[in-house]
């Protein structure tokens, strides 16, 4: 049974009223003992960002009507980033997550009874660690690799970017090449497990972010990836002719997305503007705009942004909700269908003084909500620290 | 759809004019950095390529992990 749990609605407009009266109660000279510090990419920064993570499927009707697709994720993730000296940093991230969700629990409880292929195991967890390196002359590197788990999947990461600023800063280009060998356990949704299957990503980036004005810039950037190995959801299920099936995906995937994005100061407020456009070769078309206005208060140290997001997508050439015949290529998975999203969102943000550091120290609480046309809706609220050391 | 974006790429980077470091004020803030919470915008990356068959269309990427609920 889906909870109607609600978080943090009648606790966000309380929340943020306690730290607007908090800053303002601060003598001016308060405030003005520690400046909120300009973001430097080596700083030794503490960081941790809580998420609570609410699914709901109409009561089975949103989504693919034929599966329960609900689904509670509570996320936490823990930055800590140390300055090595006046070029390096060294970072570590943990990510750690609790799930509750429909299919995800009823393929883990299968298998656990049909097969014994998994023990209690309620979420995932990955472990990120970086380096950075930085010259005089404003030439950047950094490097870092990872490890993630769950119960049906295990993913080994390898990463590094190029970056380079010219013009005295007004242009900067980076690069950036990321591989993904992971490994998915072939447990179905009816609990039978197959052997393991390997699933590898390769990506690349390019970046480029402009100083157009002295008010004004904009980004711009292109993702490639190519995918091969298993790429459907071992657990996902099809109907044909009312019986169910495995979900079966190409073993390739070969995705690009273009995006251009401008900033501009309005006064002390500013506003960005996004596009965005996808495709694939699962034959998956998506466009994305976005606005974000930006306000900031008591000199910056109260900040207000309110967001909005569509999201359009033609589905997947292989997806239908059911099939009259055993199809080679076939999905149900309504996350590849076709679908409209609108998306909108508040996050609020205090510059403070911090518990163990002299300078300022930034909380902020989120809430987004998002709104599927096929009524599949989410919501998630956020909470952060940011503490510079 | 490429060629638009090219396009419209090429025709603001061809518009620019030099803009001195010391010109550059407002820009240092950090509300004018494109990812000033880089965590937050990684949990809504993430959260809109585990809903949508893109990726995550702001912040690059393209693969690992699976969050398949």
């Amino acid at each position: 049974m889906l909870l109607k749990f609600r978080p943090g609605f009648s606790l966000l407009p309380f929340l943020c009223l306690c730290t607007l009266v908090s800053a303002l109660l601060q003598p001016a000279e308060a405030r003005a003992a520690g400046a909120i510090p300009t973001p430097d990419e080596l700083d030794s920064i503490f960081a941790f960002r809580g998420i609570v993570y609410k699914q709901e499927d109409d009561n089975g009707k949103g989504g693919n009507p034929s599966v329960d697709e609900y689904a509670t994720i509570y996320e936490g993730i823990w930055l800590f980033q140390h300055r090595l000296n006046d070029t390096q940093a060294a970072r570590f991230k943990f990510t750690g997550d609790l799930v509750t969700a429909a299919s995800y629990d009823d393929a883990r409880e299968k298998a656990e009874t049909v097969s014994g292929a998994t023990g209690y195991n309620p979420g995932r967890f990955n472990l990120d660690f970086g380096w950075k390196y930085r010259s005089y002359e404003r030439f950047g590197l950094e490097l870092h690799a990872s490890y993630g788990q769950e119960y049906a999947y295990r993913s080994f990461g390898y990463g590094m970017s190029v970056s380079q600023s010219f013009a005295e800063e007004a242009t900067q280009l980076s690069a950036s090449v990321q591989v993904y060998d992971d490994t998915v356990r072939m447990i179905r949704f009816d609990g039978s497990k197959q052997h393991d299957e390997p699933r590898k990503t390769y990506s690349g980036s390019l970046n480029l972010t402009q100083t157009l004005t002295p008010r004004s810039l904009m980004n711009a950037s292109w993702s490639h990836s190519e995918q091969n190995g298993m790429l459907a959801t071992s657990f996902n299920s099809v109907l044909i002719n009312d019986v169910r099936d495995i979900e079966i995906t190409p073993d390739v995937r070969v995705r690009d997305t273009l995006s251009l994005r401008y900033k501009h100061a309005i006064d002390e407020d500013s506003i960005q503007l996004g596009y965005s456009y996808y495709e694939d070769s699962w034959d998956i078309r998506a466009d994305v705009a976005e606005v974000r206005y930006i306000l900031n208060f008591v000199g910056g140290s109260l900040v207000l942004e309110p967001s909005y997001r569509y999201y359009t997508q033609k589905g997947a050439e292989f997806f239908a909700f059911e099939f009259d015949v055993a199809e080679p290529l076939r999905s149900s998975d309504s996350d590849l269908g076709n679908f409209d999203g609108h998306s909108t969102g508040l996050l609020f943000s205090a510059w403070q003084p911090g518990w163990f550091t002299d300078s300022l120290t930034r909380y902020d609480l989120g809430f987004n909500y998002y709104r599927r046309s096929d009524d599949l809706d989410f919501y998630w609220l956020t909470v952060g620290w940011y503490a510079p050391l | 759809m490429r060629l638009i974006m090219i396009s419209v790429l090429l025709l603001i980077a061809s518009g620019c004019t030099p803009v001195r470091f010391n010109e550059r004020e407002r820009l240092a803030q950090p509300d004018m950095q494109f990812d000033s919470s880089p965590l937050q915008s990684e949990v809504e990356g993430d959260v809109y390529s585990a809903r949508e068959g893109a990726t995550a269309v702001f912040s690059g990427g393209g693969g690992g992990g699976c969050g398949c609920y």
